[in-house]
């Protein structure tokens, strides 16, 4: 299964299709962007030729806007994180990342986390050298790899730390997803060992110990929330 | 509606905003979650707060179909016929698929405009969510509806879609309870006759009645398609054409087949639509069944071929593609995979791959999965399986799903499959948030169909591995859950594939109540002889047993070390010292603990620097002991310990058995530990509930005694244990001693010659013997001196015979049972002799007494109904049936026997040769020395052929047996927990324990029974109550009791307001109905419902049908002196100022998660000051009701109402279901027990009647708890065949022996209700004996210390008044034994 390169990527790739449709159909996955999220397709069901902006209904409020379209392209990242689009470009990562892991991974509609090994490093690590340029450092997967180091690998307190999972109102601490990892943590985890962030791995282990990791930038924080709370409408997942 | 915190899915509040705003932190972005807030919130209140998760309407599902409502935009309203579709099914993964397809049709734009909106049938409960589904109804086209199994729900769904089936299109409905199924119609096509018509055509659906096959033989209509349709007439031809043809849409699922479905229907049914031609594709077919993996090019449907690609695969290393890998089998269904809602497998099968296991994920698209499992997962040739463990991912059980179960077709293929198997639950009727605020956890009807049902397979390990998203409907992995099954689910496998030599096993026993004279409890278990006899065994099989000791009491000595310390002392051996650094790297929860037990290590199994881990190592076996709880000496605990966690001490023991130890799998040793009853949700539990965390990844076996299936459940469920049986010690009956034996010979001479003058003196003699021995409180006897009649004599001396004889025949468990050593066949013969004694209509089997009785033309019923009354001939003649009947079964069991006592041969053939040679029937031989010389013989040929097979089965060995098939990661056949002479289905033992559908309770059979007890306490309590009804009983209802009696005591209480349980089309009882005060001819009597902490976890639907049923009483427009609940109601809520309905709350137990009111670990510690402490504790902890109205909020307190309504009991009441456990033998009667809290409560502060049914033998009884205490203490404590018995175990039998009179003591504080002789004798049998009181002393000083302890407790809170000679002689004695406690310890 080899994997496709991000060369081939500038071309307009034909199942791209496919993709977007699923997008609009399964609202969870254009109104909640996820942690590594893929949408997938049953490799039964045979590609439907519906165009994506009829496909929007009033139950879809948040449905994608059409810049979504295009070919997922690092040129694509790039425009919607200097846009400070991080919503899209979460979206372009995750489509990104589906043509990186091959031909299979993109008839299924998701990356299976064996095949993560196939994705070159270089290519990894131009994704995330782009999130990272264009957060102040602040995203990223060798961020996440930190963070995830730090929690001694405990995917509950990582996604806590980063804000994935909410605590809830209950007599013993217990947290909900915010968003649901799908398919569990095993894609994720194999991304943040890829040998492409091992750099990131050692890095903050004079930190570890428990510690909470230094409060963020308080204004980058507050601008980005404020600019989402315009941006989009309530999520009837939370 | 109860409503304590806002509904989490409407999102009005700027809060709400701020959080999605937060959720916005992306795949590749990191923003540090702000703590601040303050972290805990609430933290005041603090551990003794009681929160109830009440959330929306109260009940279970807060979802609403407006997420799976689509309507078409505006503009497409133009021009295009609109077809409005309205679908109900149970699970929610059509919605996504569905949804998919109505978007891409409205995106299409042509021939109509869809409208769909869907409901989960569990939503349906809501009434406006059902006004909704009303209204959506009354201008729908085209209804759907699917696996409708509920009958509450179903027949909510049949009345809203009757109104409108004329007027609809088009009504498709796919497998559901009948009566929803009659709904369909499709042109000409209906199934209104469903069930009767005799057309080829319908007989395939009438199938169902027999077998579990309801769905299989739907997809066998499909696959049969062209041959049923000739039957039909050509015009009916074409709707049932197209009706199948929906049904094969459906079964396909996926948003393409969904779109042509509705194409096909809306085109064919929809008058707008008739002339245009709306095409559509055929279904594409998926097979119906096969194995699936994400990554394979395809479905396949052969196993070799599958692992053919598996071995291709170069995304997974050598390691997992290669000979060594455990390989899991999973099994899935098939609807997810199709309408591609199957994260949740994914998940699973990423998370096992990644953890180095193969997966072998087979499908199925019906609900049976027996066929499939066998031909995917089993090598056709050597019939060896492919896999290591099996796991269900559905949910169901293997074979029926939600419908028929057909169970012991299930055993057969899992027993073919023969590796550990697991069921996994996805939340269903939750979302992932509900279930998580849940304290009950899961929702109670998935806990019926998805864990009590698959339980019966032999299923474990029900742990919720998936959520559901409340907004697509669509499943998702619960991350932690997931790692949970999934490392769980590769120990097992690692079982079946590790060698003995290398298996690590952690024996664990029970230390209960923390002394050392208590370390190895387990209810009717010699604990060490068992562990003795296992490890031998284990190591004849080749596991490393290194140093074993060569005798149990050696193996004692060793791990006690010191069984003269006192346990809390170090002294105990020390397998491991783990210091708080250790503990905390090795316990991830160690932080939650904080709260309640501090830093550790804290105090307990801690040297005050490491935590401590007591036991000893044999090779690669441990033997350790499990802590307790840690608060049994803190009454403040005891009172609000609802939620304490484990403490330091019980952590570090099974972080050291999993992580250090390392062990493959524990070994929990016998009836009960704390584990299990550690604070959670009920079931389905979550990370951060705590039998979870502590059992962690270690496979659990759970050696449990077979007559207690309803704790077992609870370990299997909240330890994922394999629970094995094994069985309580052989019975034997009661026999009599001392002054009761006198009066036996008494008596008897008395009717040899009581007509020849000397009648009277010897009445005389027996009246004074009746006395000496404390009869005259049972028995009313004359004046001593009196002169009496011949026919008063005859009653008097009737009486006393009747009640020696109920002390003689009563059973008793004999010793401690030792694990593979199974009774020898005379020890069997009182067990038969009970068997015998029982009618079994279903089987066609009369019991031996009566078929003796009929013999000399009587009817048993009368006999019994006669002795009870004390007539003399009729007490003679029982006890001649009893005689003759113990003769024959002896006579039997005899020839079948060596001279060494084992049974030889009861096989088929001497059976057969038996009962082929009529005059050879030993039974029949020795009858014929009786005079029931002319019993039947054929009746007699049946029930013994029937005894032969419950012999083979007594006497049968499996409890080692299955241990080892366990340990070996083999299947262990499941069996119900019981009494063995109820149900000798629980024989042979070693079986893995389940309880039963609860649905299916109570049984008719019960109802019935419950009505001869409730009419015969009606009658009792009448008699002490000047000929007035009680208005209002205080009963108690018990998991294990309802298991054993299939639901006689809640029948009771049913009975008591009149009302009748209803089943439905499968049995299942969900409903009930008032039966009218004609035919109750009484008035119906209130009731105050006090259920177990087990009953509630696995009786919750029971409870809510109790709730129903009060609720429903209370509200009928009766007179209120025929309508006690009613009249209370009344009043109750003027004084409360609420309604009758929420008045009539009457159904209570604890808060979810605990369990017992506490009293007896107060008892058995010493540690109350005064009656009013303990009555406390029984308000604060039993005072949680349950309420039908809002399941959801789970148990509530209501302690206000729970006081007016135990005000108002004139009598309590409780029932004995088996004869090994009685009143004294354990603490839970005393400990549920309100007789003195009422007489508090009530205003005119009289004592209520209190009343124990005993339904142990043939002759039911109902007395009074002092009668019932009395004949308990005569049976057990004081009688010398019982502790004899006890001391023959020596160690563990002092302790039972101690373990009485302090239960003795519990009946005293609770009820009062013990007599002052029962003390005195018990002190002059084992104090005044100084014989004795050494051998106790030597036996196990620990325990003697506590015996004398207690007596000088019963005497210091005046329950017992005896001599200052005694007392002096008890304190000397406790000093003493201090003494050598201590000075053995120096």
């Amino acid at each position: 299964m080899a994997a496709a390169s991000l060369q081939s990527l500038r071309l307009p790739h034909q199942r791209h299709n496919r993709h977007r449709h699923f997008s609009f159909t399964f609202p969870s996955s254009s109104s909640s962007p996820s942690l590594l999220r893929q949408k997938k397709v049953f490799s039964g069901i045979s590609s439907s030729s519906s165009s994506s902006a009829a496909a929007a209904s009033v139950t879809t409020p948040s449905a994608a806007t059409p810049s979504t379209s295009g070919p997922p392209s690092l040129e694509l990242l790039a425009q919607h994180l200097a846009a400070g689009d991080f919503r899209q470009a979460d979206d372009v990562t995750r489509r990104l990342l589906i043509v990186l892991a091959g031909e299979p991974a993109q008839k299924r509609g998701y990356v299976f986390f064996s095949e993560v090994q196939f994705i070159s490093a270089e290519d990894l690590q131009a994704i995330d050298r782009l999130w990272g340029e264009h957060s102040g450092g602040k995203y990223g997967y060798s961020v996440q790899r930190r963070v995830w180091e730090k929690t001694r690998r405990d995917f509950t307190r990582f996604f806590v730390k980063v804000g994935w999972m909410k605590k809830l109102d209950t007599d013993v601490e217990q947290y909900n997803y915010r968003s649901f990892p799908e398919e569990g943590t095993q894609l994720l985890g194999s991304i943040l060992t890829h040998p492409a962030f091992e750099g990131a791995a050692g890095e903050d282990d004079l930190a570890t110990g428990g510690g909470e990791p230094s409060p963020p930038a308080k204004g980058l924080e507050e601008t980005k929330s404020a600019g989402v709370r315009r941006l989009f409408k309530t999520d009837y997942s939370f | 509606m109860a409503s304590l915190t806002s509904t989490p899915f409407m999102l009005s509040t700027s809060e709400h905003l701020s959080s999605v705003s937060q959720k916005h932190t992306f795949l590749s972005s990191f923003l540090p979650k702000r703590q601040g807030g303050g972290g805990r919130d609430g933290g005041a209140a603090g551990a003794l707060r009681v929160r109830c998760a009440a959330i929306g309407n109260g009940l279970f599902t807060q979802t609403k179909p407006e997420v799976r409502r689509i309507v078409p935009p505006p503009d497409q309203h133009r021009g295009l016929p609109r077809v409005k579709v309205v679908y109900v099914v149970l699970e929610a993964q059509y919605q996504s698929s569905l949804s998919a397809a109505v978007r891409a049709l409205n995106a299409d734009r042509e021939y109509a405009s869809f409208e769909v909106v869907g409901y989960l049938v569990e939503e349906l409960r809501d009434e406006e969510t059902y006004a909704d589904f009303c209204r959506d109804l009354a201008d729908a086209n085209v209804f759907i509806g699917s696996l409708i199994f509920v009958e509450e729900l179903a027949l909510k769904v049949k009345a809203a879609v009757e109104k409108e089936r004329e007027r609809m299109d088009a009504v498709l409905v796919f497998p559901s309870m009948p009566e929803v199924m009659r709904l369909n119609k499709l042109g000409s096509f209906s199934m209104a006759q469903l069930g009767q018509s005799k057309s080829p055509f319908f007989q395939l659906f009438k199938k169902q009645k027999q077998s579990a096959g309801f769905a299989d033989s739907m997809l066998k209509l499909v696959r049969t398609l062209p041959k049923v349709l000739k039957y039909l007439p050509s015009d009916k031809a074409q709707d049932a054409r197209l009706y199948i043809l929906s049904l094969q849409f459906w079964l396909g699922g996926s948003p393409e087949n969904l779109q042509n479905f509705l194409k096909m229907i809306s085109g064919a049914y929809v008058p707008a639509l008739k002339g245009t031609k709306v095409p559509y594709d055929d279904p594409v077919l998926f097979l119906d069944s096969g194995i699936w993996h994400p990554l394979a090019p395809t479905m396949y449907d052969d196993v070799k071929e599958y692992l053919n690609w598996y071995s291709t695969r170069r995304d997974v290393d050598e390691k997992l593609r290669g000979p060594n890998a455990p390989i899991i089998g999973l099994i899935l269904q098939r609807s997810h995979i199709v309408t591609g809602d199957d994260s949740h497998y994914v998940a699973v099968i990423m998370e096992l791959e990644a953890r180095g296991a193969k997966v072998i994920p087979i499908f199925a698209g019906g609900l049976d999965f027996s066929g499939p499992t066998e031909k995917y997962l089993v090598d056709p040739i050597t019939k060896k399986p492919f896999i290591h463990a099996a796991v269900s991912l559905t949910g169901f059980a293997l074979v029926g799903g939600p419908a028929r179960q057909d169970h012991p077709k299930a055993i057969e293929a899992l027993r073919k499959l023969d590796v550990p198997y697991i069921v996994a639950l996805p939340l269903v009727f939750q979302t992932t948030e509900e279930w998580l605020n849940s304290t009950l956890g899961l929702h109670p009807i998935q806990v019926a169909l998805q864990v009590a049902l698959p339980e019966l397979d032999g299923g474990m390990e029900p742990i919720v591995f998936s959520g559901r998203d409340p907004r697509t409907g669509k499943s998702h992995a619960l991350h932690k859950r997931v790692e949970q099954l999934c490392t769980r689910a590769i120990r097992w496998a690692e079982l079946r594939r590790k060698t003995k030599e290398e298996k690590r096993v952690a024996i664990t026993v029970f230390s209960f109540p923390p002394d050392k004279g208590n370390v190895g409890t387990a209810a009717y278990l010699n604990v060490f002889s068992s562990i003795f006899s296992v490890l031998k065994e284990l190591k004849e099989d080749g596991y490393d047993v290194e140093g074993l000791p060569e005798t149990a009491d050696a193996l004692i000595e060793d791990v006690i070390h010191d069984k003269e310390a006192k346990f809390s002392s170090p002294n105990l051996n020390i397998a491991y010292k783990m210091n708080v650094r250790e503990y905390q790297k090795l316990t991830p929860y160690a932080g939650a603990l904080e709260e309640s037990w501090g830093k550790p290590p804290g105090n307990l199994n801690s040297d005050g620097e490491n935590l401590l881990v007591y036991g000893k190592q044999y090779g690669n076996v441990f033997i350790g002991v499990q802590p307790t709880f840690g608060y049994e000496g803190d009454p403040m605990r005891l009172l609000f310990s609802r939620s304490a966690s484990p403490h330091h001490g019980f952590a570090a023991y099974y972080s050291y058995v999993e992580k250090i130890f390392k062990a493959d799998a524990v070994l929990h040793f016998g009836t009960h530990g704390s584990l299990e009853f550690m604070p959670g949700k009920q079931v389905g539990m979550s990370d951060v509930c705590y039998p979870d965390s502590l059992i962690g990844n270690i496979p659990n076996i759970y050696y449990y005694a077979a007559n207690n299936p309803s704790e077992a459940t609870v370990a299997k469920r909240r330890s994922y244990a394999n629970t094995i049986s094994y069985l309580t010690p052989p019975a034997e009956n009661a026999g009599l001693y001392k002054g009761l034996k006198q009066l036996g010979e008494l008596i008897s001479s008395y009717q040899s010659l009581k007509d020849t003058g000397r009648g009277p003196q010897i009445v005389s003699s027996i009246i004074s013997t009746a006395r000496q021995c404390n009869l005259d409180k049972d028995v009313d006897l004359p004046d001593e001196g009196l002169e009496l009649k011949p026919d008063e004599r005859d009653l008097v001396v009737g009486k006393v015979y009747s009640k020696i004889m109920e002390i003689e025949s009563r059973l008793l468990p004999c010793g401690l049972h030792i694990i593979g050593e199974p009774p020898t066949a005379l020890e069997a013969v009182a067990t038969l002799v009970n068997i015998a004694a029982l009618d079994r209509p279903e089987e066609n089997i009369r019991s031996l007494p009566s078929i003796l009785a009929e013999t000399v033309g009587r009817q048993i019923e009368d006999v019994y109904r006669g002795s009870d009354k004390g007539v003399l001939a009729d007490v003679e003649l029982l006890r001649q049936i009893t005689d003759a009947s113990r003769g024959a079964v002896g006579a039997f069991v005899e020839r079948t026997t060596n001279t060494k006592g084992q049974v030889v041969d009861v096989t088929d053939k001497l059976m057969n040769s038996m009962f082929g040679f009529g005059l050879a029937e030993p039974w029949v031989q020795y009858l014929s020395t009786t005079r029931f010389l002319r019993a039947d013989r054929e009746k007699l040929r049946i029930l013994f052929a029937f005894l032969g097979e419950c012999l083979k089965l007594v006497v049968m060995d499996n409890e080692l047996g299955s241990l080892k098939q366990a340990l070996e990661g083999k299947y262990v056949e499941p069996g119900p927990g019981g009494d063995p002479i109820r149900n000798p289905k629980v024989l042979p033992t070693g079986k893995n324990i389940h309880a039963l559908d609860p649905q299916a309770i109570p049984t008719t059979a019960a109802m019935q029974s419950a009505k001869v007890v409730v009419d015969r306490l009606l009658e009792r309590q009448k008699l002490d109550n000047g000929g007035s009804y009680p208005e209002t009983v205080a009963l108690v209802l018990w998991g294990t009791d309802n298991i054993k009696t299939y639901g006689e005591s809640l029948a009771q209480v049913l009975w008591m307001i009149g009302v009748r349980p209803v089943a439905d089309t499968f049995g299942r009882v969900n409903r009930v109905e008032p039966v009218s005060l004609e035919e109750l001819g009484r008035p119906r009597v209130d009731v105050v419902v006090n259920c177990s902490g087990v009953f509630r976890d696995l009786f919750i639907n029971q409870m809510n049908l109790l709730d129903r049923a009060v609720k429903m009483v209370a509200e009928l427009d009766e007179p209120e002196e025929m309508n006690f609940v009613r009249k209370h109601a009344l009043q109750q809520a003027a004084e409360l100022g609420t309604t009758v309905r929420d008045a009539a709350t009457r159904v209570f137990s604890n808060a979810s998660g605990s369990y017992s009111s506490n009293i007896n670990l107060a008892v058995e510690n010493s540690s109350w000051n005064d009656e009013k402490q303990l009555q406390d504790m029984y308000l604060s902890r039993k005072s949680f009701a349950f309420d039908c109205d809002a399941p959801g909020v789970g148990m509530t307190e209501k302690r206000r109402v729970f006081e007016m309504a135990l005000a108002t009991a004139d009598a309590t009441f409780q029932n004995l279901d088996s004869s090994e456990i009685s009143l004294t033998d354990v603490s839970h009667y005393f400990d549920s027990d309100p007789t003195k809290l009422v007489q508090s409560l009530r205003k005119d502060g009289r004592k209520p009647g209190s009343y124990i049914a005993d339904t142990t033998t043939a002759n039911a009884q109902v007395r009074t708890l002092a009668e019932t205490v009395r004949l308990d203490a005569r049976t057990k404590l004081l009688n010398p065949k019982w502790y004899e018995g006890m001391l023959s175990s020596g160690y563990e039998g002092v302790r039972e022996i101690e373990k009485r009179l302090t239960n003795t003591v519990g009946w005293s504080a609770t009820s009062g209700q013990v007599d002052n002789f029962v003390y005195e004798e018990a002190n002059d049998t084992f104090i005044k004996d100084e014989q004795m009181l050494k051998r106790l002393m030597d036996t196990n000083p620990n325990s003697f210390r506590k015996l004398v302890q207690t007596f000088l407790e019963a005497s210091g809170r005046g329950y017992w008044e005896t001599s200052e000679e005694n007392l002096d002689r008890l304190r000397q004695l406790y000093s003493e034994v201090e003494d050598k406690i201590e000075g053995i310890d120096r």
